[in-house]
C-alpha cells in the first residue's frame, strides 16, 4: 500500500505529553467502511499517539469520509 | 424500486412535455427556443431550429398560418405570440443558414405524383434521407410562387439542387401497381390524383392506400398551409419506413397535432400586448420584443416553491431517474445520496402538482431502501438519531398524575419543547392539571419522526411499540398533542392510539387567565406537519381570535404551508441547504406585509429554525404562558428574541426539565447527577465550532475524562495547548485545550469519522 503524503507543515514543536518525545511523520492507518489508506501523519515515536490536526479532519479526511460513504 | 414504478413515477411529471404551441404545430416546431433566440437577437441561431425542423423551410417559413397561435397561453395575457410574423423575419434576415448534409445515398427512388406544398415537403424530407425524390409535375410551384418573394424561391431552388431533387415532366403513369416495379415508393401528393388513380387511404394516420408502396393524401382534403406541408412530412415518413421495412405505425402517434399534458401556471404573468408587425414586417427591435413576450412555457411549479428541488437543478421526472439510478449502482458513487437526504418530506409538492407527484414518497421510500441495502451514508442522520436516542431514555418521562393510578389523559409534549423550552412544558402542563377534571398524565418522549423520516423503519417501530407500550402501562390514556409532527405520527404511525391536539384541549378547558393581551399584528407560519390537519389549524387561529391577536396570512399558508428546514432532518443531512431553507421562508414571511410582523408559530422546531435567520418567532405557548420559571431559566421578556437553543443545551434542558417535574410535582428526588471530573468551560470560539460540527459537551467531557484517567495527549510548544482525541463509538473527537487550576478551558473541538490505527 502506497503511503499518502498530505500533511506538508512542521510538527516539530510537537510533544507527546505522556512520553515527552517530539512527533516524527510516521506511517499510520486510516480506516473508514472497509476502506484503508496508508498516510504519513505526526505520532509520538514511543507510544504511536497520532495527531489530526484540524484542518485535515476538516479538509481533505471529511471529503473522503464523504465519498467513501456514498460509494 | 422496480422499473415499472419509475415509469409510473415519470410518467407524473408534466415538465418535459412540449408546450401547447409547439404539441398545435403539425410540424412540432421548437417554438419557446426559437423565441428565446430571436428575443436574445441571435438571429441566425433562431433560423437555424427552423431550418432544421421546417421541411422546405424558405417557403414554410414564409407561408405558416401559425396554428400555434391558437393555444399560446398569452392568447389570453395580450395575445398569442405572432409566431408567421417571427419566422418570416427570420427567414427574410438571417445571415447565415446551416450546411445542409445529406445522409449517405440509399439508390432507393420514390415518384412524387403532383406539385405544391405537400410534394415539395415530401421531397425535401426525403432528399435528406438519401432517398432520392423525383417529382412529377409541370409546375409544382403553381400554387405558392406568387405569394413568394423572388428571392426566397431563388434560395430553395438552390437547396433543392443541392439536395438532389429531381423534376420530371414525363407522362404520369397509367397505372399504379405497374409504376411499382419502376420506383421502390410512391407518392400521392394532390387529392385530385388521389381520385384520378382511384387510390382508397386505408390509414389516415400512415397515408396508405390499398398499394401497400403506394401513399397517398386523403380525399377530399381541406389543409391549411401547414397542414399541407405537415402531409408531405407524413408521406415521406411512410415512404422510408417502407423501403426500410420497418414498422409503419410503431412511435408516430404524436406525428401530428396533439394535446400536450404541460401545466403552466400562468396566475401570476402579467398581461403584455401583441406588437403589430408593419407593412414590412417586424424590424430587428420590435422583433425581439415580441418574442420576448413568450412566457417560456414549463411547469416547475413544484420547483418554483421548494428550496430542496430548486437546489439540485432539475425536477421530479429526472430526480426519479436519478434515485432509480442511485439504488442501481453496485460498484461507483451514488451521487444522488446528498439529494434523496435533502428532501424535507413536507408534501407541498405533491399540493402544488396538478398531477399530484409526492416526491416525499419517492425520497422516503429510497431512504428506506438504502437503510435495508445498508447503503445509506452513516453521518446523514447519525447526531439527529444520538439525540432522539438520548430524549427517550435519559429525558424521557411518564409519569400519571401525582396519587393517580391512572391517567385519562397524558400530555405529549412531544421532544422537541422540552429541549428549547422547558418552562412552557411545565407551565402547560400545570394548567391542563387544573383545568382538567380527569387526571392528566405527563409522556416526555419523543414520537419516533427522526427514526421515520431517516428511513429506519425497525428504529421507528421499536420506537411506536415503546410508546404503545408505556401508553398502555398509563391506562392507556387520550394522548394530547403538544407538537403538530407528533400529532401526525401519532395519526399515521400509531392510530390505536387516541389523540388530541392540545390547542383542541385547550380551546374546549379555556385560554389561561395569565395569556398575554397583544394588540400586534403576527404572521402565522403553519408547521408542515399541519398540512393535511385542518382542524389543528383551525384551533390555533380561533385561539389567536379569542386573543383578539391581528393575524396575517403568508403567500404560501395552510395546505401550501413550507417547511422552517428542519423537516425530514435536513438539518442533519445537510445543514448548509436547512439554513438556506429557514432563511426563505423567513423572507416569505417577512415579505407578506408592508411593515415587518412577528411570526407566529405552534411547533418548537419552526420557532427555532426561524429565529436562528434573525426573524422575530414566538410560538403560540410563549403567549399563553409568559411567566417565566428561573429554575428552567430559558425565558426571557421578549420571547420573540430568545436566542436559539444550542445542542448541548437543548440535552441539559431536557435533563434539567425532568429533575424539575420529578421534584416539584410528584415530590421525587432526582438521583445526583455525578462526574468525577474537574470543571470545563468553553471559549467562545470553541462553542460555535462545537454546534456547527454537532459537538456536544458531553462528547467533549468524554474526551477530558480520558485525558484525566490516562494522562496521554500531545502539546504545542508554541502555543502552549494540549491536543487530546477520544472515540467513544463511530466518532473521534479532539480537543484543544489549557488546563489550570480552575479546570480546564477548551478552545477549539472538531471530529472525523475515520478511524486511526496507531503504528505498532
Amino acid at each position: 500500500m502506497n503511503t499518502l503524503q498530505v500533511l506538508h507543515d512542521d510538527f516539530s514543536h510537537w510533544n507527546c505529553s505522556q512520553c515527552n518525545e517530539p512527533l516524527k511523520f510516521t506511517a499510520v492507518e486510516l480506516v473508514y467502511l472497509e476502506s484503508k489508506f496508508s498516510v504519513e501523519l505526526p505520532a509520538c515515536p514511543a507510544c504511536g499517539y497520532v495527531l489530526i490536526p484540524e484542518s485535515l479532519a476538516l479538509g481533505k479526511m471529511a471529503d473522503v469520509e464523504q465519498l467513501l460513504e456514498d460509494k | 424500486m422496480e422499473q415499472h414504478e419509475l415509469r409510473q413515477w415519470e410518467a407524473r411529471c408534466t415538465q418535459e412535455e412540449a408546450p401547447h404551441c409547439q404539441a398545435r404545430c403539425p410540424l412540432h416546431i421548437d417554438v419557446r427556443s426559437f423565441c428565446q433566440k430571436v428575443a436574445a437577437g441571435k438571429i441566425n441561431e433562431a433560423w437555424a431550429i427552423l431550418y432544421k425542423s421546417m421541411p422546405v423551410p424558405y417557403i414554410t417559413a414564409h407561408l405558416c398560418d401559425g396554428v400555434c397561435m391558437e393555444s399560446c397561453l398569452r392568447k389570453e395575457l395580450g395575445g398569442s405570440i405572432n409566431m408567421p410574423e417571427l419566422e418570416r423575419h427570420c427567414a427574410q434576415h438571417a445571415t447565415k443558414t446551416p450546411l445542409l448534409r445529406p445522409l449517405p445515398s440509399k439508390n432507393k427512388r420514390v415518384l412524387i405524383l403532383g406539385g405544391g406544398l405537400t410534394a415539395l415537403a415530401a421531397a425535401w424530407e426525403l432528399a435528406k434521407k438519401g432517398i432520392t425524390p423525383t417529382i412529377a409535375s409541370t409546375d409544382a410551384y403553381a400554387e405558392i410562387s406568387s405569394n413568394l418573394p423572388q428571392e426566397t424561391l431563388e434560395k430553395h431552388t438552390q437547396a433543392f439542387e443541392k439536395l438532389g431533387v429531381q423534376f420530371s415532366t414525363e407522362q404520369a403513369p397509367k397505372d399504379l401497381e405497374s409504376a411499382c416495379d419502376d420506383w421502390d415508393t410512391i407518392l400521392v401528393a394532390s387529392p385530385e390524383l388521389t381520385d384520378r388513380y382511384a387510390c382508397t387511404v386505408t390509414d389516415l394516420q400512415i397515408l396508405q392506400t390499398q398499394i401497400s408502396s403506394v401513399f397517398a393524401v386523403p380525399s377530399p382534403w381541406n389543409a391549411s398551409t401547414i397542414e399541407r406541408v405537415a402531409l408531405g412530412r407524413t408521406l415521406a415518413f411512410s415512404a422510408e419506413r417502407s423501403i426500410q421495412n420497418v414498422s409503419l405505425i410503431a412511435g408516430r402517434e404524436n406525428e401530428g397535432p396533439f394535446l400536450s399534458r404541460l401545466q403552466t401556471d400562468v396566475s401570476m404573468v402579467s398581461s403584455l400586448p401583441l406588437l403589430p408587425a408593419g407593412a414590412e414586417g417586424y424590424n430587428e427591435a420590435t422583433a425581439m420584443l415580441e418574442a420576448g413576450r413568450c412566457m417560456q412555457c414549463e411547469c416547475m411549479q413544484c420547483v418554483n416553491n421548494c428550496v430542496f428541488l430548486a437546489e439540485f437543478k432539475s425536477y421530479p421526472k429526472i430526480y426519479a431517474r436519478q434515485i432509480y439510478n442511485n439504488a442501481a449502482i453496485v460498484m461507483g458513487t451514488r451521487h444522488a445520496n446528498k439529494m434523496i437526504n435533502s428532501c424535507m418530506l413536507c408534501g407541498l409538492c405533491e399540493e402544488i402538482c396538478p398531477e399530484d407527484f409526492a416526491v416525499q414518497d419517492l425520497c422516503l421510500s429510497a431512504r428506506q431502501e438504502m437503510v435495508s441495502a445498508s447503503t445509506m451514508p452513516p453521518s446523514a442522520h447519525e447526531f439527529a438519531l444520538r439525540d432522539m436516542a438520548f430524549a427517550n431514555t435519559a429525558g424521557m418521562l411518564a409519569k400519571n398524575a401525582p396519587s393517580a393510578s391512572a391517567s385519562t389523559y397524558a400530555f405529549f409534549p412531544g421532544c422537541q419543547l422540552p429541549a428549547v423550552s422547558p418552562h412552557l412544558v411545565e407551565s402547560t402542563y400545570n394548567y391542563l392539571r387544573t383545568v382538567m377534571e380527569e387526571p392528566v398524565g405527563l409522556f416526555i418522549h419523543c414520537c419516533g419522526a427522526p427514526a421515520h423520516w431517516s428511513g429506519q423503519q425497525e428504529l421507528s417501530q421499536t420506537t411506536t411499540n415503546q410508546i404503545s407500550s408505556q401508553w398502555e402501562a398509563m391506562g392507556k390514556p387520550q394522548i394530547i398533542a403538544g407538537c403538530p409532527t407528533c400529532a401526525t405520527m401519532f395519526a399515521e404511525l400509531m392510530p390505536h392510539i387516541p389523540t388530541r391536539s392540545l390547542w383542541e384541549v385547550l380551546e374546549e378547558t379555556g385560554l389561561p387567565p395569565t395569556a398575554r393581551s397583544l394588540q400586534q399584528p403576527y404572521v402565522l407560519h403553519d408547521p408542515c406537519s399541519t398540512r393535511h390537519d385542518e382542524p389543528m389549524r383551525t384551533h390555533v387561529r380561533s385561539i389567536a381570535n379569542t386573543l383578539h391577536m391581528n393575524i396575517t396570512e403568508p403567500h404560501l399558508s395552510e395546505v401550501l404551508t413550507e417547511c422552517c428546514g428542519y423537516g425530514g432532518l435536513l438539518d442533519s443531512a445537510n445543514p448548509a441547504l436547512s439554513k438556506k431553507a429557514s432563511q426563505h421562508r423567513a423572507d416569505v414571511l417577512s415579505q407578506c406585509s408592508d411593515i415587518e410582523q412577528d411570526v407566529l408559530t405552534y411547533c418548537a422546531m419552526c420557532r427555532d429554525m426561524l429565529a436562528r435567520t434573525g426573524k422575530r418567532t414566538v410560538h403560540l405557548l410563549d403567549i399563553l404562558f409568559p411567566a417565566c420559571n428561573s429554575a428552567l431559566s430559558c425565558c426571557n421578556a421578549d420571547p420573540a428574541t430568545v436566542p436559539v437553543t444550542g445542542f448541548s443545551d437543548r440535552r441539559e434542558n431536557r435533563i434539567r426539565l425532568k429533575e424539575q417535574l420529578l421534584t416539584t410535582i410528584w415530590n421525587e428526588a432526582s438521583p445526583e447527577r455525578q462526574e468525577d471530573l474537574p470543571p470545563v468551560s468553553y471559549t467562545a470560539d470553541a462553542t460555535a465550532h462545537m454546534e456547527e460540527r454537532r459537538i456536544l459537551q458531553s462528547d467533549i467531557r468524554k474526551v477530558v475524562q480520558y485525558v484525566e484517567s490516562t494522562g496521554r495527549g500531545l502539546f504545542n510548544t508554541k502555543t502552549e495547548r494540549f491536543v487530546a482525541s477520544f472515540r467513544p463509538v463511530s466518532v473521534t473527537y479532539w480537543i484543544e485545550y489549557t488546563k489550570d487550576t480552575n479546570g480546564y478551558c477548551i478552545h477549539n473541538a472538531w471530529s472525523h469519522r475515520m478511524q486511526i490505527i496507531p503504528p505498532k
